[in-house]
């Protein structure tokens, strides 16, 4: 049952590291999340670091050995955002959008994420009162990175999938 | 600050690094190194890899090679998993669903690995978020800490904790948005009394491991952690109900120093009832 997902992962990885990978700051903590299918390990988590992180200044790093590359077959369009599918996953539907500059991907964001599972709701409830003052606490501060994370789901995966196939359209 | 993400084994590896140098050159060297660290976590999933038949990993779980055919690091994540095995009284098990599973330790190893690699080439200052299991070395600049937002398992977009660390690990566990992924490997039976496990520690493979462990430990997870010298930990129940080791907040941005504030709301130490 798995397999096919690790496929997915594979494609995108692969589409990934054809158009090189550059990811900026910004948003929330869970709206910058970067994840890419299931983690290897038991636990869940998976997003990639910076939240309105200010020092953070991306820069362009020549790696070098990636993962599998292949050739580009598709001229890529210049400054362009992607949309991807709208997935439904366990607390909702999430889609993700990719900004293409220059051939990399400039930007991952989530622009629709609806909760329709009416748990999300008494979750929310419950979590008002450990969260608000160490939110308030939060605010104005540059997180470096985050632990313990979001869209590490196949959702998150097929969307990005789905918006990394409509710019190589 | 070198921002890099790169996605590898199933998820996404992302190096933030301080080039000590300052212009081209040094950041020439930084993605050189970096080259070299993303090019082995690339040869880290391709041996490890469960899902990858050809892997080592797969050709040792179906029989086809011993340990001893394996490259070292097999046998070294096989005694990591042992060791953690019987360190954690079962509660992390490497073999629970019957085969070998060791994924749990190698995400955790390789971040470690990738760290040192980095410190030794000249960069001790950097941060790799190894789908959200955290290393951090010296400081992001200015002389300041790292901080690291611990997403809150019933609130996706908030946190439950910012901390604030300069050289250690950061590991969480939990049901997150997959659902109940954590099996108990002394029931079978997944966890659904604890939403989220963060652990604090020096090194990111016991972190990860203990975090994972804590996970199915249940309302003695705290105690248990208590007792784990240099790792403290944090855990966040299924009814929202947050419980620390004594020394948490130490490391937690804006609570430590703050004594006469006292801890947030619902936050509790550990009770009576909770002991061992």
């Amino acid at each position: 049952m798995r397999r096919p997902l690790i496929a997915i992962v594979a494609t995108i990885a692969g589409l990934v590291a054809l158009l090189g990978f550059k990811s900026s700051g910004g948003l929330k903590a869970s709206h910058q999340s970067v994840s890419l299918g299931p983690t290897a390990a038991p636990s869940s988590t998976s997003p990639t670091s910076t939240s309105g992180s200010a020092t953070t200044v991306p820069t362009t790093v020549p790696v070098a050995a990636a993962a599998p590359t292949t050739p580009p077959t598709t001229a890529v369009p210049a400054n362009q955002t992607y949309t991807g599918n709208d997935i439904p996953f366990r607390f909702g539907d999430i889609q993700v959008a990719v900004t293409i500059k220059g051939g990399q991907i400039a930007n991952i964001s989530i622009p629709q994420e609806n909760s329709r599972d009416p748990r999300s709701a008494s979750i929310d409830s419950q979590a008002v009162p450990i969260l608000t003052q160490e939110a308030l606490q939060a605010q104005g501060v540059n997180i470096n990175a985050v632990s313990g994370a979001t869209y590490t789901s196949d959702a998150f995966a097929q969307s990005l999938q789905s918006a990394l196939s409509n710019a190589g359209r | 600050m070198l921002h890099h993400d790169e996605p590898v084994m199933g998820t996404v590896f992302s190096f933030d690094i301080v080039s000590n140098l300052g212009g081209e050159v040094s950041d020439r060297t930084v993605g050189r190194q970096l080259g070299g660290i993303v090019a082995w976590l690339h040869w880290v999933d391709a041996t490890f890899s469960t899902y990858k038949e050809n892997s080592e990993i797969g050709r040792l779980r179906r029989g086809e090679v011993s340990v001893t055919q394996c490259c070292p690091e097999v046998s070294e994540i096989l005694e990591l998993c042992t060791q953690l095995h019987a360190q954690s009284g079962g509660c992390f098990d490497a073999w629970s669903d019957g085969s070998l599973e060791p994924s749990g330790v190698v995400k955790g190893w390789a971040i470690e690995r990738a760290s040192l690699m980095l410190t030794e080439a000249g960069f001790g200052n950097h941060c790799i978020n190894g789908g959200g299991d955290i290393r951090v070395s010296g400081s992001p600049g200015g002389g300041s800490a790292w901080h690291i937002g611990i997403t809150h398992p019933l609130a996706l977009d908030s946190y439950c904790a910012v901390l604030e660390i300069s050289d250690g690990a950061v590991a969480t566990s939990g049901t997150y948005e997959r659902g109940f992924h954590v099996i108990n490997p002394r029931n079978g039976r997944p966890v659904t009394d604890t939403a989220a496990v963060t652990v604090i520690g020096p090194d990111m493979v016991l972190a990860d491991a203990y975090a994972t462990a804590a996970m199915v430990m249940g309302p003695v997870a705290v105690p248990w952690l208590e007792g784990i010298c240099g790792h403290e930990g944090f855990v966040v129940d299924a009814s929202g109900r947050a419980t620390r080791t004594s020394g948490f907040d130490r490391n937690r941005l804006g609570v430590r120093g703050d004594a006469e504030a006292g801890p947030p709301l619902a936050l509790c130490a550990i009770s009576d009832e909770s002991r061992p």
